[in-house]
């Protein structure tokens, strides 16, 4: 039996006088060195096409794979083997300093069924909660609240959204007939929403998983060949303002819905503006907020580097982007709610207090939705069984 | 004796088998010496020939009945012609058809318009063949002879030669009144039909309130921050593309199926041996 020597990299018996280890590549040179912790082993590294282990051939210099003979670049596979679709990013969690402690003296109400706080000034009483609808009670004098760095204030009255109404409901077919009538829309209640909006630039390397697809037919085959490629994007990009609602109550995809506002128009927050309206109190701090904003941003920079390879059908592999210059800021948003009752059910909509922007999901109603079914339905088996009638007896 | 006997049976036996062939290589009774004299119209000539005898007196005589109805509603000639084999007349399956109403002087006017039905019934090689000349030359397309030969085909298959024949006359009366053929649908054909048809129906019923429902909720989660991105800040400094590896997956593509029931069809248009155009096809049975 030939002399061997144990390969510090994967205990493997190597054929003395071998510059390399067949099983794992480890420089066997330095197999008289000291062994090298764990961590910097060289690891285990499995084929991208079938999954087996791959070896390292001297004779090429690269990974082999001996159940499909595929042959990758050491460097390539280590890019491979990294697998990190988080959206985890470093925020600086100083942000606290840019955030005011001191807030004028506002009245703190308390929804006894949904626990939403609102808080208002002095002069304007609530009565419901703009959440659930139910009553609301007088606490006490607001304290221990965050300052809000900015407001935007509501743009549109609340005749106007009687207009806003209207132009909603047009071309809702299956809508049913009278549902917006005034007697059926509870009160609308004006709410200044506390949302965290996030500023940050984010820069490095993404992973992408790309392929490419192209057929062929020969004789009585038809051949589909997929090919895979690993696809490195080195870039960056900034995003400004990107919005989390910091309330529990309000549902995130209502809020998300009547996105955008013009924050060109965010004045410093001054307690007058919530004369007349509601505003909730943030039950959601920034650091349960960071994320929702990270994932958002993350999803549109590799939505970004995705089309940047149009020829290939992607996926993400691995996240190496970073976060730099984070900052975060708090700030008030109008947004008026109301509510709908039909058929015993209650409809919640929401409007953007600044474009108009109304959002919500309608009733449908039942002999509408068998009409617009059956109705093309029929049309269409009729003219195509006359159709192909028409071509069977040509 | 016993050789006397071996050698009779011999004869007889080669007797039998050469005798339908040496007949077969020969040609039939009617066919002209000078395949390029004149044509001419035939006088007092039999609308059913049964040279191959499959059919009785009194089929023979309904049959003929119904041709002369057909002559004399459209003033079209119309023949029918069986025969125990084609005797290897031309190249194609209709030219014994052809030339058996060219060379006897059937048709109408000068352009001797008429139909021919032949009933090859060769028992090695069965067939119809159904050809048109002259003005009704044009309503004999191949949708026109599959019709006919598909309503025709079960009679033939099962031996109702003289039911096969009176169907096909009265196709021929139809294809000459309406140019064409109506397609008989069977009661599977229309469950069929209206089964694909309710399935379109079903998918585009399902699109149109599908389509509508979709208007009544615009409330859905935002996964991208697209509104925010800075103006002009993306950045692609670099995009390195490696290939790893390709897979290929083979699939099988069956070949397009033919025509079922042991049938076949010819057809197009052709000329006799005297150069008079023809329409038609054939159909094994």
């Amino acid at each position: 039996m030939a002399d061997t020597v144990k390969c510090p990299g994967c205990n493997a018996d190597v054929p003395a006088g071998r510059k390399f280890c067949e099983f794992c590549g480890y420089d066997m040179r330095q197999a008289g060195t000291p062994k090298k912790p764990e961590s910097e082993r060289i690891e285990e590294y499995k084929c991208p096409a079938c999954g087996a282990a791959l070896v390292f051939s001297t004779q090429s210099g690269k990974l082999r794979c001996n159940s499909c003979d595929n042959e990758y670049d050491v460097g390539t596979i280590k890019q491979y083997q990294s697998n990190k679709t988080e959206a985890e990013f470093k925020w600086d969690k100083n942000y606290a300093n840019s955030l005011d402690q001191t807030l004028p003296e506002m009245t703190s109400y308390i929804c006894k069924s949904c626990g939403a706080e609102i808080i208002t000034d002095g002069t304007t009483a609530a009565t419901h909660c703009p959440y659930c609808d139910n009553e609301v009670i007088i606490t006490e004098k607001l304290t221990g609240a965050l300052r809000p760095n900015g407001v935007i204030p509501f743009k549109i009255d609340k005749k106007g959204i009687k207009e806003k109404i209207q132009q909603f409901c047009k071309g809702k077919k299956l809508l049913p007939k009278n549902f917006f009538t005034d007697k059926k829309i509870d009160e609308v209640q004006g709410v200044y929403v506390p949302v965290w909006l996030f500023d940050g630039k984010l820069d490095g390397t993404v992973l992408l998983d790309g392929t490419t697809s192209s057929s062929y037919t020969t004789g009585n085959y038809r051949y589909t060949e997929t090919r895979h490629y690993l696809i490195q994007c080195d870039g960056g990009m900034s995003f400004s303002r990107v919005p989390v609602d910091g309330s529990e109550k309000m549902p995130d995809d209502l809020m998300n819905s009547i996105e955008p506002f013009d924050y060109s128009q965010i004045v410093p927050f001054d307690g007058q503006y919530l004369s007349g309206f509601l505003a909730d109190r943030y039950d959601k701090g920034p650091d349960d907020s960071i994320p929702t904003a990270s994932q958002r941003m993350m999803n549109s920079a590799v939505n970004a580097f995705a089309k940047s390879v149009p020829n290939y059908s992607v996926t993400l592999r691995n996240n190496g982007l970073n976060l730099t210059d984070p900052s975060v800021k708090y700030v008030l948003l109008p947004v008026y709610l109301f509510n709908c009752t039909y058929a015993g059910k209650k409809y919640r909509f929401a409007m953007n207090g600044q474009t108009g922007k109304l959002v919500g999901e309608l009733p449908i109603d039942k002999a509408k939705k068998r009409l617009y079914f059956w109705l093309p339905f029929l049309i269409t088996a009729i003219l195509v069984f006359l159709f192909i009638l028409f071509i069977m007896g040509r | 004796m016993k050789k006397i006997l071996s050698v009779i049976c011999v004869t007889v036996i080669l007797a039998a088998l050469l005798l339908p062939a040496a007949l077969a290589s020969s040609l039939p009774s009617w066919y002209p010496d000078d395949i390029h004299a004149e044509r001419f119209h035939g006088k007092n000539l039999p609308h059913v020939v049964d040279y191959a005898d499959i059919f009785t007196d009194s089929e023979e005589e309904a049959l003929s009945r119904k041709i002369e109805a057909y002559i004399n509603k459209y003033s079209y000639d119309l023949v029918i012609v069986t025969d125990v084999s084609n005797y290897g007349i031309g190249n194609i399956e209709e030219q014994y058809a052809i030339d058996f109403y060219y060379y006897n002087g059937y048709g109408f006017d000068d352009d001797y318009t008429g139909s021919v039905i032949y009933l090859n019934m060769d028992p090695y090689d069965r067939y119809v063949s159904n050809v048109g000349t002259g003005k009704i030359e044009k309503y004999y397309t191949s949708s026109a002879v599959n019709k006919m030969q598909d309503q025709t085909y079960p009679y033939l298959r099962d031996g109702n030669y003289a039911q096969a024949m009176s169907l096909n006359i009265d196709l021929i009366d139809e294809l000459t009144a309406n140019g064409k053929i109506a397609t008989k649908l069977s009661a599977g054909d229309y469950i069929a039909y209206g089964g694909i048809s309710a399935v379109i129906g079903l998918i585009v019923g399902a699109i149109v309130s599908g389509r509508a429902k979709a208007t009544m909720n615009n409330v859905k989660f935002a996964r991208y921050a697209n509104d925010y991105i800075v103006n002009n800040s993306f950045k692609l400094r670099n995009v390195t593309e490696t290939f790893l590896y390709k897979n290929v997956v083979k699939t099988y593509i069956p070949p397009s199926s033919s025509s079922g029931g042991g049938s076949s069809y010819h057809g197009g248009s052709h000329s006799s041996g005297g150069g008079g155009s023809f329409s038609g096809g054939s159909r094994h049975f």
